[in-house]
């Protein structure tokens, strides 16, 4: 009986439409996993040679001391990202097999979940270098990864749970974070009772039983808490938002493009995709983290790092308009429409993105003020000229987006890399990148900044002729966009 | 009003719409009928040019559609989902298409009042969006909306489909009521014989993409049209 169901599940996995897409996705994705993979592998080595080598710390214990932070942040990734197991059980729940067998099968199906696997690709190696290289005694360590898998069980059915229950969750982060704060002023150092309570599966014989037990009881709890909820109204429903009409009043002074920012506004923050993106714009942010690394350490590619800091909310957003209207395109193909308003309107929402992007890209200013001026004029090169040109490559991208799903917006639904997309970078990455490097090589910095600057004014004063164009291309363009959105809709 | 000149729509080698003549006058309440298939929505998506035709046109007040967007004003339409946006409220739909047909908030809510029926409670403040709203009462949300702003033409797709009774008979009122204004035509498609005639002065029957009747609509055309659709079916399940 299981093996039927698990059958499906997998038939599922690989139909599942980020796979479906085109050979090429699918080697896109398969490339991901293995990167992604082999960055958890990486990981373990990093963490123990860092550890034994250069600081001359116990690996196992150093593990210890901030698991407990680990811990806390893997609980609230799972709880915002990972699926509830009973998302697909409703096709079954009218067939012949017993509610007892649907909810272990439930249950069972989280152990294959990569929130749960996925951690064996660091503890595996790690365990291994721990007894092959450090010569830990193979008992030991093996009481220990069996104590921190089944942390990560415990996290999983906590998870379960606490499903639904968003402050719960908040204030386990808050604490943590406390926490945090207090240990790196050095006034409650949580790591010391982490690392004492971790360390001794390795050291106490029997204390990683405690573990065991514990997601054992939380597993228990969990199968009574689906069975009791087993129901289409009850915890198979998803949570459905209590709508709340909104508006920002000071917007409606803009006319209609206030009406488009307004709605934009909402977008962003009711569906999945549209927030996903948003926050995928944030980690942009730390982009600029890499100018750190080797491959940096040139003015060409600081900039480069500098126009994804600034960028972050453009590419994500700027990239996909029209296609985030893709589910009521034809909605607004019928109304009377002006399209330079439609597109002022997501040109103001990605002036906004990219101004505050500058001002918190302030941080970086403490790390060095020549690389902030730096992220400083990508950025107002990003306001003057790419904003534009993100949204003329938009016009060229017809993937529609489903904005329930929150999977397709990581690129997983894919966009689509054609031609024109890919030569309008030559102005979006490679001109910024010359022009820079180029002016600071000979004037100096400042001149280099200010350069940007003037390119940034053009930009903006060549405005109205690339809303002009984009319009058109809107226009030429209508019948075939209007086709693809609706392929996939079907 | 609107005419429809040879117009032909052919996907691959298969024409699934061909009208060489059909004119609709101002105020008229225009049925179409045909089984699954027949091209009523395609000649729907023709109108509000969001297919190309394979030949042919269609213009509304001289002007072809597939050349100037003039009729943008004119003429507002419910064909599907994809005329609703999921992610707001109703309310804010409401104005949202309020505000495209320079109506402010105020003129929409004293429009919204006299939906207040219709509505049956379940839409205005339930604090839900309409991606969550069931499929009926998406429905209702559409179909107000594409009356929002009084438009000259009202397109409207299946509108009974997916309605209770009691919604459908209020629907029937409201185009009743409405079309009596001489200023406004409506365009309304349906599977359902008995509520087309109900509110519809003329009723053309599509079959495979072509005209096969066009009738102004008497006491006798319902049974006209029952035994028309009784003739096309050829009887295949045995006992």
């Amino acid at each position: 009986m299981y093996a039927k169901l698990l059958r499906l599940e997998i038939k599922s996995f690989f139909r599942d439409p980020r796979f479906g897409a085109n050979l090429a996705m699918k080697i896109l994705s398969v490339f991901g996993l293995v990167y992604f993979s082999g960055l958890f592998i990486m990981l373990p080595f990093l963490l123990y040679f860092y550890a034994a080598k250069k600081i001359h710390t116990d690996p196992l214990l150093l593990f210890s001391r901030y698991f407990v932070y680990y811990w806390a942040f893997d609980l609230v990734v799972r709880y915002f990202i990972q699926q509830m197991p009973t998302q697909n059980i409703k096709p079954f729940l009218t067939t012949g097999l017993t509610k007892k067998i649907l909810v272990k099968y439930t249950i069972l199906k989280t152990f294959f979940s990569f929130f749960n696997w996925g951690n064996l690709l660091f503890m595996l190696p790690f365990a291994g270098l721990l007894i092959f290289d450090g010569g830990y005694s193979a008992a030991g360590v093996l009481m220990f990864t069996i104590g921190i898998l089944f942390i990560f069980y415990f996290n999983n059915f906590l998870n379960i749970l606490l499903n639904g229950k968003d402050s719960v969750v908040v204030a386990v982060f808050g604490i943590i974070a406390v926490f945090g704060g207090l240990e790196y002023f050095k006034i409650i150092q949580l790591s010391r009772f982490s690392e004492k309570i971790f360390y001794s599966f390795y050291s106490v014989p029997g204390t990683f039983l405690l573990p065991v037990v514990l997601a054992l009881v939380l597993m228990y709890l969990c199968y009574r808490f689906i069975f009791e909820n087993f129901y289409l109204d009850k915890g198979l429903e998803l949570k459905k938002a209590e709508g709340k009409t909104e508006n920002i009043e000071f917007l409606n002074r803009y006319g209609v493009t206030g009406t488009f920012i307004n709605n934009d506004i909402r977008l962003l923050k009711r569906s999945k995709a549209a927030r996903s993106a948003l926050f995928a714009s944030f980690m942009f942010l730390l982009y600029g983290l890499l100018v750190f690394t080797n491959g940096y350490q040139n003015d060409f590619m600081q900039l480069f790092a500098g126009i994804f800091v600034t960028g972050g909310f453009m590419f994500m957003f700027g990239q996909r308009v029209p296609s985030w209207d893709s589910s009521y395109y034809p909605l607004m193909m019928t109304q009377n429409v002006p399209y330079k308003d439609y597109l002022k309107g997501k040109w103001a929402l990605i002036v906004l993105g990219v101004s505050v992007s500058i001002v918190l890209g302030l941080g970086y200013a403490f790390a060095s003020w020549e690389l902030y001026l730096t992220i400083f004029a990508a950025g107002l090169y990003n306001l003057g000229v790419n904003s534009y040109i993100t949204l003329l490559a938009g016009a060229f991208n017809k993937k529609p987006i489903d904005l329930n799903s929150s999977s397709k917006s990581f690129g997983g639904g894919g966009n689509n890399f054609n031609m024109k997309i890919m030569l309008l970078l030559i102005p979006q990455l490679l001109v910024p990148m010359a022009v820079f490097a180029g002016m600071k090589y000979f004037f100096g910095i400042y001149p280099a900044v200010a350069s940007l600057g003037i390119l940034g004014i053009i930009g903006f004063l060549l405005r109205d002729k690339i809303f002009d164009f984009v319009v058109k291309i809107y226009k030429t363009e209508k019948y075939s966009t209007l086709e693809a959105y609706k392929k996939s809709a079907g | 009003m609107i005419s429809i000149q040879n117009i032909s729509k052919v996907y691959g080698t298969k024409k699934v719409l061909g009208i060489e003549h059909l004119e609709i006058p101002k105020g008229e309440t225009f049925g179409l009928v045909g089984n699954n298939g027949a091209g009523k929505t395609t000649l729907f998506s023709l109108l509000l040019d969001l297919i190309q035709a394979s030949s042919g046109f269609i213009s509304i007040d001289g002007i072809k559609v597939n050349e100037s967007e003039q009729w943008k004003t004119k003429v507002s339409a419910f064909i599907d989902d994809s005329f609703l946006i999921g992610y707001l409220t109703p309310e804010e739909y409401f104005y949202f298409l309020g505000e495209l047909r320079g109506q402010n908030r105020a003129s929409v809510d004293e429009f919204l009042k006299q939906f207040s029926d219709f509505f049956n409670g379940e839409i205005l403040n339930a604090k839900k969006y309409v991606r969550d709203l069931s499929k009926g009462n998406q429905k209702k949300v559409g179909i107000v909306g594409a009356l929002i702003g009084t438009p000259e033409i009202i397109v409207l797709d299946e509108p009974f489909a997916n309605l209770d009774p009691s919604t459908q008979i209020k629907l029937k009122q409201l185009i009743k009521i409405w079309s009596q204004n001489s200023n406004i035509t409506f365009l309304i498609s349906s599977h359902d014989l008995a509520h087309t005639t109900e509110v519809c002065n003329r009723i053309v029957v599509l079959n495979k993409g072509e005209l096969v009747r066009d009738i102004q609509t008497s006491p006798e055309t319902l049974r006209d049209l029952e035994n028309y659709f009784a003739e096309q079916v050829v009887p295949e399940f045995e006992n």
